[in-house]
């Protein structure tokens, strides 16, 4: 990929919540003192009456939200996705419960949330939401999709969750060819036969980089974006698995919840229907908390890159091959 | 404010032979809360200290009541079917499979599972002042004048969230928001004192900036005035602490912590509507 200006997801969310709030003004967001952090510095000075400072209160500050969407307002809740749906899951489960129009914010998710540790490292944040009946579950993979996945979560009727990360991240934009950034729908951005790569994040540039070292082993890898994993684009998964035979799962998240377990549900549930073939399945992921350090430090230690992927890539083929023999 | 008080006390006698009625088909729920705020919500709803109507459930003008104790749901789904929200026989479903009269009340905007006069989902302790807030503020946004009342019990307390959602509503002056704390002294493994004490919790809301109302939660002329001053009030937010009897009317149940959470047998069912009958004869 070409030096282009790197954006963190969660400055794609910052630009696309100022427009909303530009569109619609039912559009309300709550924060719990993060405003800079979560890229609502904008918001809060062009619409100081639609901000609604919580402060570091976040069981409150969700019940707020729901509160606001009983009313009829759209409530953007943002805070530290450690905090929000960690802290505040009650609350949270309550609001789905009624089916409010609420959107969820989960700012500085994964391990490459960096210095600050385990305690602010969110790996679990995506099981909590996804284990939720009818949320709508995001993660944008850069800066772009942040702002087009927040636009596309405002005009869904419920409740929403969108995971977003404070590293700074190279665009995928040059590899989306179709389908365009679109709710639900997952996105090939890279054709191959040999082996499917299902990503979420920050991993999908690490699985566009694994899939180039890969190929000069002579693998052809298929690069999938799963950027929407509630509801899971189904279809697309097993259309893959059908043609490669074996799937890696990768993303910045404990492995036994979120899009690893959604992804393998997925092709089990298949089997007898139509999934075609046996498939060989690796998992990348955390099974531990994380620490402090800067984030490609951590990245590099936890095998969440593109050295991890090629070496779960070298296990995965052998599986296959093991099955196929 | 009624003249006299006869006729809506009878009706709140009637709600808690109702309320027992509905715990006793279920063989379970929660009696002695339920029973302590009868009076109250009959004059809430029926007495008409909130502006409401029940032909008209989403009426914009309304104000809204949202219950935070949401486990007191039998006196809320019985006043609410007395004053006409939907058919008292729906009351007999009550914690039944299929019902719209879920144990903690179920907000919803699913048409057929959606009961009248529900503006909140409750249940778990602590969340409905939030969300009250939120509606609060919603309303002050949009310059809208409809009050926001939100009925809470003396154990729930305990939660932080309320402490948070205090804060809240002080420091964006929501002043179009009643709270009303039951306090009755009982939680389910006892006293309040014995299981997580409250301190001077007057003094607490008022040094966070309340203006803190006390009400005797049997007595209408209490009831009506204090709500009275409560809403006429606009530069703070009030708090009303409503001391009650839990259990009220029902001898045995009567300050018995024992009663929070459990349904009676035949004999103390049919003991209860026996002394709920002949307080509903002889009242006023």
């Amino acid at each position: 990929m070409d030096k282009q200006e790197l954006k963190a997801t969660r400055d794609g969310f910052g630009n696309a919540i100022l427009e909303l709030g530009q569109e619609n003004d039912q559009i309300v967001v709550l924060c719990a003192d993060l405003n800079e952090s979560l890229r609502l510095d904008k918001f809060k000075e062009f619409f100081p009456n639609r901000f609604i400072e919580c402060g570091v209160a976040e069981q409150n500050m969700m019940s707020v939200g729901a509160g606001l969407a009983l009313a009829g307002k759209i409530p953007f809740i943002a805070s530290f996705a450690v905090f929000n749906p960690g802290r505040n899951l009650d609350q949270l489960r309550v609001a789905v419960y009624s089916g409010l129009n609420i959107k969820v914010i989960g700012g500085h998710a994964g391990i490459s949330t960096g210095e600050d540790g385990a305690t602010h490292q969110a790996l679990e944040d995506l099981g909590i939401v996804c284990s939720l009946p009818k949320m709508i579950v995001v993660v944008p993979a850069d800066s772009k999709q942040a702002e087009i996945l927040t636009k596309e979560i405002a005009t869904q009727n419920g409740p929403c969750y969108l995971r977003l990360g404070r590293k700074k991240l190279e665009s995928i934009d040059d590899f989306i060819k179709s389908p365009k950034t679109e709710l639900g729908k997952a996105q090939v951005l890279k054709e191959g036969k040999d082996l499917s790569i299902f990503a979420c994040g920050l991993m999908v540039q690490e699985a566009l980089k694994a899939s180039i070292e890969l190929e000069k082993l002579g693998l052809s890898v298929e690069v999938i974006n799963l950027h929407t994993l509630k509801p899971l684009d189904e279809e697309a998964i097993i259309k893959s698995v059908n043609k490669t035979g074996a799937a890696i799962i990768a993303a910045e998240h404990e492995i036994s919840s979120g899009l690893d377990s959604l992804v393998i549900q997925t092709i089990v549930k298949a089997q007898g229907d139509s999934l075609n073939k046996v498939i060989a399945i690796e998992s990348l992921g955390t099974e531990t908390f994380g620490e402090s350090g800067k984030d490609e430090e951590l990245l590099k230690k936890y095998g969440l890159d593109c050295l991890g992927i090629c070496k779960k890539a070298k296990s995965v083929m052998i599986k296959k091959k093991k099955l196929n023999s | 404010m009624p003249a006299n008080y006869q006729s809506i006390s009878k009706t709140a006698w009637q709600i808690r032979r109702d309320l027992i009625e509905m715990i006793y088909q279920a063989q379970s729920g929660h009696p002695a809360g339920s029973l302590g705020m009868a009076d109250i919500f009959t004059a809430l709803f029926i007495g008409k200290i909130l502006r409401h109507d029940s032909k008209r459930p989403e009426w914009n003008k309304r104000d809204y009541f949202f219950l935070s104790n949401g486990h007191i749901s039998p006196v809320f789904y019985a006043t609410l079917s007395k004053d006409g929200y939907f058919p008292e026989e729906e009351l007999k479903t009550f914690r039944h499979i299929n019902s719209r009269l879920q144990g903690h009340p179920h907000f919803t905007f699913d048409q057929k599972k959606k009961l009248p006069g529900i503006e909140n989902t409750s249940g778990p302790l602590g969340q409905g002042l939030s969300q009250a807030a939120g509606m609060a503020i919603a309303l002050e946004m949009d310059g809208k004048k409809n009050k926001v009342f939100c009925m809470m019990s003396d154990g729930e307390q305990q939660e932080g969230q309320i402490w948070e959602a205090y804060q809240f509503i002080i420091h964006h002056h929501l002043n179009n928001l009643i709270g009303i704390i039951d306090f009755n002294n009982i939680q389910i493994s006892g006293s309040i004192k014995e299981t997580l004490s409250l301190g001077n919790l007057k003094l607490k809301l008022m040094s966070f900036g309340f203006k803190v109302l006390e009400m005797d939660a049997h007595d209408f002329a209490d009831i009506f005035a204090k709500f009275e001053l409560a809403k006429k009030e606009n530069k703070q937010p009030v708090i009303i602490i409503a001391k009650s009897i839990p259990g009220k009317g029902v001898s045995f149940m009567e300050k018995d912590y024992k009663w929070h959470g459990k349904a009676p047998s035949e004999s103390e069912y049919q003991q209860a509507i026996k002394e709920l009958a002949i307080k509903e004869k002889y009242c006023g």
